[in-house]
């Protein structure tokens, strides 16, 4: 399984989901995280978003956090894919699943990976309006 | 040869992805004042807020450049 992925192209939940369950047979819990494209942002109405990334350095930020979070929580598996390029809107940007034997480890290691990524993963989002386009420099 | 990349907003305020220095053993702050002097106004956007990797990782200011090095430079990031 490949656990952190970059890719332009669109992921399936289902496909990822099972992926993680047939890791173990100890998972009692999933907690996904989905990122999707929304059409308004700070007043502004969005026609579709632009993700750029530092290839390199982004997938070994990804293979950090993971490996972090296995350390941290009592999680058993953890799969983080981001999208790059054109996403249109109500399209997918970023999935995280994370399988753990008991819920609350799966949550909190869902929401602490998610907070993570937004925080140190160099990935850039740019915003296509009406009027222009708008890099997003600060944490959402 | 030291490669010194940007990217996003900041890329698009440089004007380019990719600047290549023949340079070594020189901290990353005199980087960028080499970078400065080749183009003027490129300390002050680095200043306001952005973000300097050497080969991949987080790096200081002090923190010295090699040959074959890559320096990366960019805004705060926005994925997820």
């Amino acid at each position: 399984m490949e656990a952190v992925k970059i890719q332009k192209e669109d992921f399936s939940l289902e496909k990822e989901i099972e992926k993680i369950k047939s890791t173990s047979k100890r998972i009692g819990g999933i907690v996904t995280f989905l990122g999707t494209a929304r059409d308004f942002s700070k007043g502004k109405e969005i026609k579709k978003l632009v993700f750029e990334h530092y290839e390199d350095m982004a997938i070994e930020k990804l293979k950090e956090i993971r490996e972090k979070a296995l350390e941290r929580f009592d999680i058993i598996e953890v799969l983080i894919i981001h999208r790059t390029g054109e996403i249109g809107i109500g399209e997918n940007i970023v999935l995280i699943v994370v399988g753990a034997k008991h819920r609350k480890d799966a949550f909190s290691a869902c929401t602490w990976l998610i907070d993570e990524l937004k925080k140190v993963v160099p990935i850039w989002k740019k915003e296509i309006t009406a009027d222009g386009e708008i890099w997003v420099e600060e944490h959402a | 040869m030291v490669s010194v990349k940007f990217f996003a907003g900041l890329r698009e305020r440089v004007g380019t992805s990719e600047i290549k220095l023949d340079i070594s053993d020189v901290t990353l702050e005199e980087l960028i004042g080499i970078l400065d002097e080749k183009t003027p106004g490129i300390k002050e956007l680095i200043e306001s807020g952005a973000t300097i990797a050497l080969n991949r990782s987080v790096a200081k200011l002090t923190d010295v450049v090699k040959d074959k090095d890559v320096v990366a430079i960019f805004p705060p990031v926005s994925g997820g």
